[in-house]
């Protein structure tokens, strides 16, 4: 049984009719309220995780693999490894200010995000001097509302910055969904694992 | 009478685990639990990240609680004669987790081969490595790595240190789009990367890939390292222990503190490695140990206790109900006469939830055995 932590949500959904189409199919996913639906056929059982935590449950080896963005890969640095990138879900991790916005290098840059370690690493290599106000939701209004400077912020399509005034002033990272692995469950499963990597990528080699 | 078997099972495979290194001629080395942080200082590069328990003794000097053993045992060490220095060890260390940065005490058992480290030693932690997992469970895996192929191979592609530290990163993830990535940034063909990808993608069973490691081997760095491994095989051979033998060259370890070999061991049931090894002859040389070499390796103990460790109600094999007793040397008479004869036994007035083969209760100065009390 391969235990498959999918983040619940629009990537999950794709994911899972990604991963059903190879025969890793469960009936009555996402069609109740369970979080743990499994197939003895197909030898699979999926686990319906906020994307957050994604990461966590691979690493401690709740779930043996699992699909994560990059964004959390790069702010939580769980221990598995990234076996691909699936090219879903794609936005950029990136550093938005307001409009005309003129940074003032004398004063320490108040940085409002749902990613602090990302920030802080990031501003690290510039050494430049921040302060971090974590939030978990409607980074947006912060800079509106005086409470940041600037924010750092996964930015899709950018219209949401572009409805609130705001802007991407500098790209820090690219992010995509990756499919991760438990360091141990790579060495037990690996069988179970491989297959699954070699019919993802010859559906993408197509 | 006392009887190994009694012991809970980790205390069982801790004592197992000590009687074989002995057999190997290995020492116990028994150490303070502090150090002094001035000590620390000087070898930074070769302990784990993060914050250590600090403060001071009496008379003002800054002290650590020991977030590591090997340390320690090389700076004792007396290993620049001929004969090597063999030492085992089972000792907690105080490191911060990694995410909540919270300090956590760390049960270790370990061994160390301080001295002249030739092809046996190699043979002989191997060996005692994959005894140790075996000890644990049936379902193990030794994964062997050597950082003498993995650098030869960087090293053909004239990397710099930095690119080679981010290469590094992405072998040790199996992060192949990422390698790719960073394989076609430096300029390589598609021959390069894919010599490159080979790093992360010859894994499995050391038996079936060593000789595709061979064809992958570009310079003598490299085949020497193949030779380390292919002897470490060899000494499997006939064993059943050799299925459980891997070839991961994505095992890298700490660069700085690991320079050839490199051993990583996993039971099943536990999410991380169980057992971190290899070869470490920097730190002796920045110890000033002349011509000197190390390799060893550790066991997270406390990880294996959790996967083993049984908890079983206990059944003592007598309770003598004391209710209404007011004679409590008559009582302790009865109660070491019952453990002279190797029994356990436990007193109180009710036995409500506690399970004992022989219920007792006394009669007119005698034991009487009784229905449960």
């Amino acid at each position: 049984m391969l235990n498959i932590a999918l983040p619940k949500g629009r990537l999950g959904d794709d994911v899972y009719k990604l991963f059903s189409s190879f025969g890793y199919y469960c009936e009555g996913l996402g069609e109740d309220r369970r979080l743990v639906v499994e197939s003895l056929e197909s030898e699979v059982r999926y686990l319906l995780i906020k994307p957050s935590d994604v990461g966590i449950y691979v690493e401690h080896g709740a779930a043996d693999i699992g699909v994560v963005g990059k964004d959390v890969i790069l702010e939580t640095n769980p221990n598995v490894y990234e076996l691909m990138d699936l090219q879903l879900g794609k936005c950029r991790l990136a550093v938005a200010a307001p409009v005309n916005y003129y940074e003032n290098p004398n004063n320490i840059l108040r940085v409002a995000t749902k990613y602090p370690n990302v920030a802080k690493n990031h501003y690290r290599t510039k050494n430049r001097d921040i302060e971090i106000i974590k939030l978990n939701g409607s980074i947006e209004l912060a800079p509106i509302l005086g409470l940041s400077d600037v924010i750092v912020d996964i930015v899709e399509t950018g219209k949401t910055l572009e409805e609130n005034n705001l802007e991407v002033v500098e790209t820090i990272a690219y992010s995509s969904a990756r499919l991760i692995a438990n360091k141990a469950a790579y060495k037990f499963k690996e069988k179970q694992i491989n297959d699954l990597l070699v019919k993802l990528m010859e559906a993408y080699n197509k | 009478m006392f009887n190994i078997n009694t012991l809970p099972r980790e205390e069982q495979l801790s004592i197992y685990l000590g009687n074989l290194y002995e057999q190997f001629g290995y020492n116990r080395f028994k150490m303070s639990r502090f150090e002094e942080y001035d000590f620390y200082t000087k070898y930074k590069s070769f302990l784990p990240k993060g914050q250590f328990i600090t403060f001071n003794d009496t008379d003002g000097k800054l002290m650590v609680l020991k977030p590591d053993v090997t340390l320690s045992i090389v700076k004792n060490a007396n290993c620049e004669g001929d004969i090597a220095e063999k030492i085992y060890y089972a000792e907690k260390v105080y490191r911060t987790m990694p995410g909540t940065g919270d300090y956590k005490e760390i049960s270790q058992i370990g061994l160390e081969w301080l001295g002249k480290v030739n092809n046996y030693s190699l043979v002989e932690i191997s060996n005692l490595a994959a005894q140790s997992l075996a000890a644990i469970s049936n379902n193990w895996m030794l994964d062997i790595s050597h950082l003498g192929f993995v650098n030869g191979l960087l090293d053909y592609f004239n990397m710099d240190d930095k690119t080679k530290k981010d290469i590094l990163i992405s072998i040790e993830e199996k992060n192949r789009h990422e390698l790719s990535i960073k394989a076609k940034q430096l300029g390589l063909n598609d021959e390069g990367i894919n010599m490159l990808l080979s790093l992360i993608d010859i894994t499995g069973k050391a038996v079936d890939c060593i000789d595709k490691a061979y064809e992958l081997a570009v310079n003598d760095e490299m085949r020497l390292a193949l030779d380390e491994i292919k002897l470490i095989i060899k000494s499997f051979e006939g064993k059943k222990e050799l299925n459980n033998l891997r070839l991961d060259f994505s095992i890298i370890g700490d660069m700085n503190y690991y320079n050839s070999l490199v051993l990583s061991g996993y039971i099943e049931g536990i999410p991380g490695a169980v057992l971190i090894g290899g070869r470490y002859d920097n730190l002796l040389k920045h110890m000033h140990k002349k011509d000197t070499g190390a390799i060893g390796f550790a066991l997270r103990f406390d990880e294996i206790a959790r996967l083993i460790a049984e908890y079983k109600p206990k059944v003592y094999d007598a309770f003598i109900c004391c209710s209404g007793q007011n004679n409590p040397i008559e009582l302790n008479n009865f109660v070491q006469s019952l453990v002279r004869e190797g029994k356990s036994v436990l007193t109180g007035d009710r036995a409500d939830n506690i399970q004992a083969r022989i219920y007792y209760t006394i009669v007119d100065g005698e034991l009487k055995e009784v229905g449960k009390c």
